[in-house]
């Protein structure tokens, strides 16, 4: 069998293909890795939302998680398409028959001996063209030949990945501390309404894992209130309905489990939904609607709770308590925000009743600061008919009251401590130096010079004793020696004398 | 006169191995050391070009010169410049002279018709009588009254200066050094060199080198020799490489270092790129190739183009030889890919 007759030309150009292909992996692969992460990371967006809400407590906004994500997936699709477009520009520029000759003489250690076959035979060049071979170019093909026949083009420019991916780790890094860095600037605090709704979801969750199907209806609707809470579009009134949907799908299964239980539920939360006027009424009537209705269905139900399933101690039962109380929580939230909006943006509409009353008892009570009757009607008061129906409320005068957090736990509620304001000027007492702050002191504003000032002569400064004439001074000799010795080139040693 | 066709290629340039290795050995058994010097006076020979050499007196300047061109078998004649040389005295004259009772001009051929001229200490004569060698180094012919007369091939010219002595010498002009193919310099020998120079010149045996061709055949076969360095080709990125050399070294060129532009008032000349490409060419065949490679390109630069950059007078002042210029210049320069 005769060996095969070795082609310096073929050989040259099925490394030209393979070069091109590695030029196209090469290239592709530069920007591969931070295609992929960008993409892997825009996916992983919402757990990683999440993991920071859960973990660190702070949460990123949906609308900016989804900015985000978006600027993420457009990343990816851009590195995509300057992978592809790398590739295509390596394949072209791989395409190169004089090229791939130098990358395999370099290969075969040829002494550019390949590459002047190539170029002697590729007829793309223009000393191709000329044609002019000499009487030794088939010595030089023999000798061509003759290194190609221990060159093998897949052994010698073998597929490479590690050193492209190497060299794109950096793009890598850079991309998620960049995305580290916007994640770290757009994450906030959360809310107080979205504390609200994360404790609703974590009670759905466990109430979502029990294999009871009115469980798994009651978690849905607390999972819609949360998300509805979470939402900024919603109106407020949406919100609310979707809390009181869950509460009276609470309320449903509570009833179903214990009647009596529900019969007191029913007074307690019922009148805690009932909206509220139109926010312009006075002070004093929306502070008494407010403190008969919310409150006196929050303090019963907890108190129904407390006495009556801790000593059986079911752990639903204490749960479903629970629940209900982050309910009314959620709508007093919900309307405590929706009251303030409705303040921030209506500032200069005559709202008299809702700012504070100047009076002539500092202690006294003056009208209620809330904003509106809707809000009034449902947010648990400290007032007067409400404090008697908690369970650990005391009589208590709005005047001596110091205030206090009280056991959410346990059904109680935050107690307003005795608001206290200052004096306007003229009121009160008159003010003594003593109970200043701040003293202001005026400047005069003029200063008025003095006129009565005469010229006093310096007779003590120092004068010439020697007379001095503006002469120039007497030229000096130059008798220092020359610091060093420079060489002069020939071409300038007849011009010195 | 052409390639001869019943050899085979291959046969050719081992021929021009073997007949360079024998020159060298031949002028070896004379010259001790210098080896490069032999090798580029030779390369310089087969290449079709002249070679300036420079040393200080007492290196064997001379006797390397006489040496080489017994080795080949060519005729050697030497011109002693002096202040007072006369153009005609190189080239020669015409002369009176009387047969058959009628008086006729003859033209008396002058030392420089030979194959190998050495011209010693050429930086002594005068700046006319240098120019005289000009014509017959460029045209290989000289004229003279009106007549021109050709230089048998091969032709050339070994000149010699003493770098040191430079009282009451012309420095060449730029003109007539770029017309040297190669400028060498020869330094001086080891101590086992001098001891080994010491033992062949004052021993009792005389040592001399013999013609490694036939008397007659000689300038044939040289010229045979000189054709195939014509045929060793040249890929396309080589040819940039060595326009990228020259570039590099052109002051205030595209491709110049900041030094060929700070200490060079000129660069080389086209002869510059032509002699680099020759002197590779042979560097290729001996090293039994028939394409040049980097690395030939590279071991010409300095003989080829060190005489060939004009200094100015910062690098004078601050004793920058072309030597470093150059090598600045080509290990920056990057070799073109294909």
């Amino acid at each position: 069998m005769t060996p095969a007759v070795i082609n310096p030309v073929e050989q040259i150009v099925a490394a030209r293909r393979r070069l091109k292909w590695i030029a196209v992996v090469r290239a592709g692969l530069a920007l591969f890795a931070p295609a992929l992460t960008a993409l892997v990371l825009a996916a992983a967006l919402g757990p990683i939302g999440t993991a920071t809400w859960e973990r660190m407590g702070f949460v990123l906004a949906p609308a900016r998680l989804g900015a985000l994500r978006l600027v993420l997936l457009a990343a990816g699709v851009v590195a995509l398409a300057g992978c592809a477009l790398l590739a295509w520009r390596a394949y072209r520029e791989a395409d190169d028959f004089l090229d791939a000759a130098g990358r395999v003489d370099d290969a075969v250690d040829g002494h550019q001996e390949i590459v002047t076959l190539a170029s002697l035979v590729d007829l793309a060049t223009p000393q191709a063209q000329r044609a002019e071979r000499t009487p030794l170019f088939p010595l030089l093909w023999q000798r061509a030949v003759e290194y190609l026949e221990r060159f093998d083009s897949k052994r010698a420019f073998a597929f490479e990945v590690r050193r492209p991916l190497r060299r794109s780790l950096p793009i890598v890094a850079a991309m998620v501390l960049v995305l580290a860095a916007v994640a770290l600037a757009l994450v906030r605090p959360p809310t107080a309404e979205q504390l609200q709704a994360r404790k609703l979801r974590a009670a759905a969750q466990q109430l979502a894992d029990s294999p009871s199907p009115a469980n798994k209806e009651l978690a849905s609707k607390i999972l819609a209130a949360a998300d509805a809470m979470e939402n900024p579009k919603l109106p407020p009134q949406e919100k609310l309905e979707r809390l009181a949907e869950a509460m009276r799908e609470l309320q449903k299964q509570q009833q179903g489990s214990s009647p009596q239980q529900s019969a007191r539920n029913a007074t307690g939360s019922g009148s805690g939904n009932g909206k509220g006027n139109s926010g312009k009424g006075s002070g004093q009537a929306n502070g008494q609607g407010n403190g008969q209705g919310q409150g006196a269905g929050n303090g019963q139900g907890k108190s129904q709770g407390q006495n009556e399933q801790n000593p059986k101690g079911p752990k639903s039962d204490q749960q479903i308590v629970e629940l209900r109380n982050d309910i009314s929580k959620a709508q007093a939230q919900i309307e405590t925000g929706a009251g303030a909006n409705k303040n921030a943006s209506k500032p200069g509409q005559g709202e008299k009743g809702n700012a504070l009353k100047p009076g002539k008892n500092p202690n006294e009570k003056g009208p209620s600061p809330q904003p509106d009757a809707m809000a009034q009607g449902k947010i648990p008061r400290p007032d007067t008919s409400a404090k008697g129906q908690m369970p650990k409320g005391g009589a208590n005068s709005g005047k001596n009251q110091k205030g206090g957090h009280g056991d959410t736990h346990l059904g109680e509620f935050p107690v307003a401590e005795n608001f206290q304001r200052f004096y306007k000027p003229g009121e009160g007492a008159p003010i003594e130096i003593r109970d200043a702050r701040y003293v202001v002191f005026r400047l005069p504003t003029e200063v008025v010079s003095a006129s009565g000032g005469k010229i006093v002569l310096d007779t003590n400064r120092p004068t010439a004793s020697v007379p001095y004439a503006n002469v120039p001074l007497k030229a000096e000799r130059l008798d220092a020696t020359p610091q060093e010795r420079q060489l002069v080139p020939p071409r300038y040693r007849d011009l010195i004398h | 006169m052409g390639a001869a066709p019943q050899i085979t290629p291959s046969e050719r340039v081992a021929d021009f191995r073997r007949t360079f290795a024998r020159a060298e050995a031949e002028v070896g058994k004379v010259i001790v050391g210098h080896y490069d010097v032999v090798r580029k006076t030779l390369t310089a020979l087969f290449a079709g070009g002249h070679v300036l050499i420079e040393g200080v007196p007492g290196l064997g300047k001379t006797l390397m010169c006489k040496t080489a061109s017994d080795a080949l078998g060519l005729s050697f004649k030497r011109i002693q410049f002096t202040p007072d040389l006369m153009p005609s005295d190189i080239v020669g004259t015409q002369v009176l002279t009387e047969a058959d009772g009628r008086r006729e001009f003859h033209f008396k051929p002058g030392p420089i018709f030979a194959h190998v001229v050495l011209g010693d200490e050429i930086n002594r004569a005068t700046p006319k009588t240098q120019s005289a060698v000009l014509e017959a180094m460029e045209e290989r012919q000289v004229t003279v009254f009106g007549s021109t007369y050709p230089l048998d091939p091969p032709f050339m010219v070994l000149a010699t200066q003493n770098p040191i002595e430079l009282e009451g010498t012309y420095p060449l002009p730029e003109a007539q050094m770029d017309r040297f193919l190669f400028k060498v310099v020869m330094g001086s020998p080891k101590p086992e060199e001098l001891r080994e120079i010491l033992n062949r010149t004052t021993g009792a045996t005389m040592h001399t080198a013999q013609s490694i061709f036939p008397p007659t055949s000689a300038p044939s076969e040289i010229e045979l020799l000189k054709a195939l360095v014509r045929e060793v080709m040249v890929a396309e990125p080589l040819e940039r490489y060595v326009i990228g050399i020259i570039g590099a070294c052109t002051p205030n060129g595209p491709g110049a270092i900041p030094e060929v532009s700070q200490y060079l008032r000129f660069g080389p000349s086209p002869r510059g790129a032509q002699a680099l490409m020759l002197c590779a060419k042979v560097n290729a065949l001996l090293d039994g190739r028939v394409s040049v490679s980097y690395e030939d390109v590279a071991d010409a630069v300095l003989p080829a183009l060190r005489h060939r950059l004009l200094r100015n007078f910062q690098a004078e002042a601050e004793n920058v030889t072309t030597d470093s210029i150059l090598d600045q210049a080509t290990r920056r320069l990057k070799k073109p890919r294909a």
